[in-house]
């Protein structure tokens, strides 16, 4: 593959970042550090975002490509080895001065380096090794980083380069192991979980050595996964076998990790992948159902302790009979709904079985995956605010998690009113069907499945619209829906991105 | 209140927490009963009929006590958002702190979760304000780097939330000369490198001096990567400008 010489810094810029653009993971949360004199940076837990695209997505990181040649031909990629582009790369001293540079005019949190693969998985790590210790080392950077491992690459070097990030992530591409095989030959499910499983026992180890680990501030507690207890006898859900992923050695706590002599020494924090690890699958260039990409994303939060798992919505580029024609729409209310039933899954304790199943296997795209439960779940309500618990609030559509937490606060002090749960940042129009409110309804209603599904998928109606608009929903509402009461900065991570209370 | 126009006394306030928390002091000392009294921005606004006006003197040994007494019998969160709220731009805030306080001293630290009182919910209203626009320029800051080797910002804030955007800056640039302009307020932080920010304010022709230099610039190539990074078949410009209103782009480089 030829590499094109000559390029100024701008031309390579934008080469790389418009290869890197389809990523979709642009956050910066999960790691909390001050500054420290002698370096230049922090990191803020919430994640901060700096801009928005023209495609309204956040920009939070210098999101490049270190290289866009690659060795392999996957076939959805914009990068792959038989697509004729201009290929580049950039030296690993011209990404330490961008991202410096433009980390000090606060233009961006930190770096998101990826890079197609340079004739070999080795060679391609050890120069994003190279990269963050420069970073790190040399010029001090003390911000956000999140970086890819690289499938197949030493396992030593992922080590080390998981003493220098925030975060890391290995792409799952394809939710099953067919849709690899058929898009992306050289990848195996194998090949992928592995470097996965050793950044989550990197992790493990880590916080084993960290006797007092500080524990994070109270709103970050969210985004902890509750944890399921597998009914015994009952298998995982489906979608990783035992032989896909190798088995979690029994960790001796008394091995502490080496220090590089490149490690940032966090000073009483952790040291390896700190902000965690997450994976991106793409949606709509194979075949499989909701269902099927749900069952994975639960299984990779359960067996693999991930922090997020992305969905992004297929852009038909490359010309492949396997895949959709180029200009067919990317299926943004889809990948909305699979954000949904994510947030669903990491925040309100919701199993994936419960929002769908092998003979529902889609989700409405009439409304969100919560209504969607609670109209299959009538007998359950309507619900009393003043008696339920906090796990019940949480099933109510029209109530999230903050809204929850403060309805169990404020009953303790006072009886609450619909208009108080209002000013609470309950959502009526939803929750109004499902509860009463010191025996009251809302609206004399019947709860009956049929009614309740056209007024709900009229409630839905806006959301529909502004995606065929194509204005999205992105702000529309947050998952902590603070347009009525919180103090403070939201977690920018979180009010920015994909979510809807629900 | 309004019931009683006969025996509403007003204390008239300077527009910085020193002026509220006095204002507190005395309208609380002065025995008239809560009912009876009102706090107001000293300004331009008409007077009433029936209505005493008494103008307060700041005095920082008496805001000291107030902010001694929240911080002791309410709690620290309490203070920390009673002191964004009174950072902010509206008019009605000094009373609206006032009602928060009474609340406060009576219900102690459970007068954060007394979420459906007016008295709590106005409050919360002005510190999530605050803090919102607070964080905002957190995220969407822009510095320049100048001759001298020196970054600098220009801001417009409604709210007065400089003194709360610094320290975020001061902790991650900590080696950086910076200075930090409120264009509107004619003020700035200041971060001489290696040491701690302050406030100063600058003269409309030193701000001007300020504004002419030319930067020495990066914003090029952040502009190239900032169009580059989005997807064509995504694009939606009306998203971006619901997320990022066109009146906030007036000093951001990517939008010049
Ligand atoms: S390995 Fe990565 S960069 Fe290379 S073709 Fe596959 S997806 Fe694209």
């Amino acid at each position: 593959m030829l590499i094109q010489e000559n390029l100024n810094l701008q031309q390579k810029l934008e080469i790389l970042s418009d290869a890197a653009k389809y990523d979709v993971a642009c956050t910066s949360s999960g790691a909390d550090r001050r500054g420290k004199a002698g370096t230049m940076g922090s990191a803020v837990a919430c994640g901060i975002c700096h801009s928005f695209a023209a495609d309204g997505r956040c920009i939070s990181l210098l999101k490049i490509l270190m290289t866009n040649a690659c060795v392999y031909d996957c076939k959805y990629c914009a990068n792959r080895s038989s697509n004729d582009v201009v290929r580049t790369f950039f030296t690993p001293e011209e990404i330490c001065t961008l991202t410096m540079e433009f980390y000090r005019r606060n233009y961006i949190e930190g770096l998101f380096l990826s890079s197609g693969i340079l004739n070999t998985p080795d060679q391609t790590m050890e120069l994003i090794y190279q990269t963050l210790w420069r970073l790190r080392e040399i010029h001090r950077f003390w911000g956000y980083i999140h970086v890819k491992a690289i499938p197949g690459a030493d396992p030593q070097l992922i080590q080390l380069t998981g003493q220098l990030a925030d975060r890391m992530s290995v792409n799952l591409e394809l939710p099953t192991v067919d849709g690899l095989k058929t898009l992306a030959p050289s990848k195996t499910r194998t090949r992928i979980l592995t470097p996965m499983r050793q950044i989550q026992q990197g992790i493990r180890a880590d916080s084993f050595r960290l006797p007092q680990r500080k524990t994070l501030k109270k709103d970050s507690d969210m985004f902890a996964l509750p944890r399921h207890q597998e009914a015994p006898g009952q298998s995982p859900s489906f979608p990783l076998s035992p032989q896909e992923s190798a088995p979690l050695k029994p960790f001796d706590p008394d091995i502490s990790l080496p220090d590089t002599p490149g490690a940032l020494k966090y000073a009483s924090g952790s040291r390896f992948v700190p902000a965690g690890q997450s994976t991106q699958m793409i949606i709509g260039a194979t075949p499989e159902t909701d269902h099927q990409i749900l069952s994975v994303t639960e299984a990779l939060y359960r067996q693999f302790d991930l922090k997020r798992v992305f969905y992004s919505a297929y852009v038909a580029l490359n010309n492949d009979s396997l895949l959709p024609a180029p200009g067919t729409p990317p299926p943004l209310l889809r990948e909305h709904r699979l954000y949904q039933a994510d947030w669903l899954l990491r925040f309100y304790d919701f199993s994936a079985s419960e929002l769908l199943t092998e003979d529902k296997p889609y989700f409405n795209l009439s409304m969100d995956p919560k209504c969607d439960w609670a109209l299959r779940h009538l007998e359950q309500f309507p619900m009393e605010i003043s008696k339920a618990d906090y796990a019940s609030l949480l099933r109510v559509p029209g109530i999230g998690v903050k809204s929850a937490r403060r309805i169990v606060a404020a009953r303790r002090h006072h009886s609450l009113d619909f208009d108080a749960l209002k000013k609470l940042g309950v959502v009526l129009k939803r929750a109004g069907y499902f509860i009463t409110c010191n025996g009251r309804m809302y609206r004399a209603i019947r709860l009956d499945e049929d009614y309740l599904a056209l007024a709900l998928s009229e409630t839905d109606k806006r959301t529909r619209l502004r995606f065929e608009e194509g204005v999205g929903v992105y702000r529309q509402l947050s998952l902590f829906d603070d347009f009525y009461l919180t103090a403070g900065p939201k977690g920018t991570d979180v009010a920015k991105s994909i979510s809807g209370q629900m | 209140m309004e019931n009683q126009p006969n025996h509403t006394t007003v204390f008239l306030c300077r527009d910085d927490p020193d002026g509220i928390f006095t204002a507190v002091y005395d309208a609380w000392a002065s025995r008239r009963g809560h009912a009876c009294v009102r706090l107001q921005l000293e300004g331009p606004s008409t007077l009433e009929l029936f209505c005493d006006y008494i103008p307060v003197t700041p005095d920082p040994q008496k805001a000291d006590k107030v902010i001694g007494a929240i911080r002791q019998n309410i709690s620290l969160q309490a203070w920390e958002a009673v002191y964004r709220a009174a950072l902010s731009r509206e008019e009605r805030k000094a009373d609206i702190i006032y009602r928060f306080l009474v609340a406060g001293f009576h219900y102690g630290p459970a007068v954060m979760e007394m979420l459906g009182e007016p008295a709590v919910q106005n409050l919360f209203a002005l510190d999530r304000q605050v803090g919102n626009e607070a964080h905002f320029f957190t995220e969407f800051l822009r510095f320049d780097l100048m001759e001298q080797d020196i970054l600098f910002a220009k801001m417009r804030p409604k709210s007065n939330v400089l003194s709360l955007v610094a320290p975020h800056f001061a902790d991650r640039l900590s080696g950086e000369n910076f200075l930090i302009l409120d264009v509107g307020r004619s003020f700035a932080a200041i971060h001489p490198a290696g040491r701690s920010w302050y406030l100063l304010s600058i003269e409309k022709e030193q701000a001007e001096a300020l504004l002419s230099q030319k930067p020495n610039s990066y914003r090029d190539l952040w502009k190239t990567f900032h169009s580059a990074i989005a997807v064509e078949a995504r694009k939606n410009p009306k998203l971006q400008r619901s997320l990022m209103p066109l009146r906030y782009r007036e000093f951001v480089t990517e939008f010049l």
